[in-house]
């Protein structure tokens, strides 16, 4: 760990540490949060780089440290250092990122023997063509992810209305509709 | 996925920043947790009443060491999930040797009485009817109220935060039975009483990923 550490070139801003903006940014201030979101994002992007055979990976990987570290922060005490509390959710978000893709890649290999299966799902015409495969996309949410995307990125309501309406904070509704974009994007690549 | 994107999810989670309350000191977190099991535990004795012998075994050294061996795994696990359920494990991630190390001591114990009381092929009368109910029920509320504690936080690690709290639950549970329960045979001990907190421990390893999801 203190190897990686070291290894990253991102440091700190000069003017606060990490530890003093996730205090200010525990406390509600905005300016702090924003700069401790960036130099994490920045931070983060060099220390999960060289670890990923990837380097596509790196930007949604470094989207979830960010949700990550969005959801968990009243987990961070300022009387222990930023930067171990911060490696962990990295480690955990990175982990988690290739387990899942790895295990979906596992998951969608077909032997092209399966005469079966090609003949019913890739010569057959009523599975072919951009709208289905959108629609086949979004079946793949849970319900409540589904009505969440659809309202806010199809019938165009705002992340406020949607979180009234579902009865959800804001910051649920975005990370929900982040989460299936990713899985959306995932499916249709 | 871009910059332009990353931008965007910084500028939206800067929007929606608000104050937080911090997590409060895990030892803190675990008062509840101990104060409710005692209570709980302390009821259970009302209603469904002690072991006979009860008064008696407390001068047997076996038997005290057994329930102090299992006092401290209940503690410490409970304690080693709630500083889990902290990304940087609140700078104490070693501690969930202290009950490993306990359990294996345990185990060595089990093994060390079987060898010395031996273990039939066939066990007779062991009256499993009572006490795997009551085990389960001695342990249910502790689990759920653990579980309850570690998902306040935010784990990066599930799988051991739940087998934590599948230990702590099922070191309360063990020691309500040594203290409900007359029949100490290793047989019956090892298969009435600790039997349903592995198959819980089963359960809560495959669904771990879900109960302590972001």
């Amino acid at each position: 760990m203190a190897k990686k550490l070291s290894d990253t070139n991102v440091q700190p801003s000069a003017t606060k540490t990490w530890d003093a903006l996730a205090v200010a940014s525990q406390k509600g201030d905005k300016r702090s949060y924003a700069q401790l979101l960036q130099e994490i994002a920045s931070y983060t992007k060099n220390y999960i780089y060289r670890s990923l055979a990837n380097p596509e990976w790196v930007e949604d990987i470094t989207q979830d440290v960010l949700l990550s570290v969005h959801k968990s922060l009243n987990t961070y005490s300022g009387d222990r250092p930023f930067k171990p509390w911060l490696c962990a959710i990295i480690n955990f978000r990175r982990t988690d990122y290739l387990r899942k893709h790895y295990s979906r890649r596992e998951h969608q290999q077909v032997s092209t023997d399966n005469a079966d299966f090609l003949t019913q799902h890739v010569t057959n015409p009523a599975h072919m063509g951009e709208y289905k495969d959108i629609e086949t996309a979004l079946d793949s949410l849970s319900a409540k992810q589904r009505k969440v995307f659809e309202m806010l990125k199809i019938q165009g309501y705002s992340a406020k209305e949607v979180a009234n309406e579902l009865g959800m904070s804001v910051s649920a509704v975005k990370v929900s509709v982040h989460r299936s974009t990713s899985k959306l994007k995932d499916i249709l690549q | 996925m871009s910059d332009k994107d990353i931008n965007a999810l910084i500028s939206d989670l800067t929007q929606d920043v608000k104050p937080v309350k911090c997590c409060r000191h895990p030892l803190l977190r675990l008062l509840p947790f101990l104060f409710v099991a005692v209570i709980y535990i302390g009821g259970i004795f009302y209603f469904y009443g002690v072991r006979p012998d009860l008064a008696a075994k407390w001068g047997d050294s076996i038997f005290v060491f057994e329930v102090l061996l299992m006092a401290m795994i209940a503690i410490s696990s409970a304690l080693s999930s709630v500083y889990l359920s902290l990304p940087d494990k609140g700078g104490y991630g070693w501690l969930p040797v202290v009950p490993f190390t306990a359990l294996g001591i345990f185990a060595l114990w089990s093994i060390a009485r079987i060898f010395s009381n031996g273990m039939p092929l066939v066990m007779p009368g062991l009256h499993m009817d009572h006490c795997m109910g009551e085990g389960v029920f001695m342990a249910i509320i502790p689990l759920a109220m653990l579980l309850v504690i570690t998902r306040s936080g935010a784990t990066v690690a599930p799988y051991l935060s739940a087998a934590m709290g599948v230990i702590s639950a099922g070191a309360i549970g063990y020691t309500g039975l040594k203290i409900s329960c007359s029949m100490d045979t290793v047989a019956h001990t090892l298969v009435s009483h600790l039997a349903p907190y592995l198959l819980i421990g089963a359960l809560m390893g495959i669904f771990a990923r879900k109960l302590f999801k972001w």
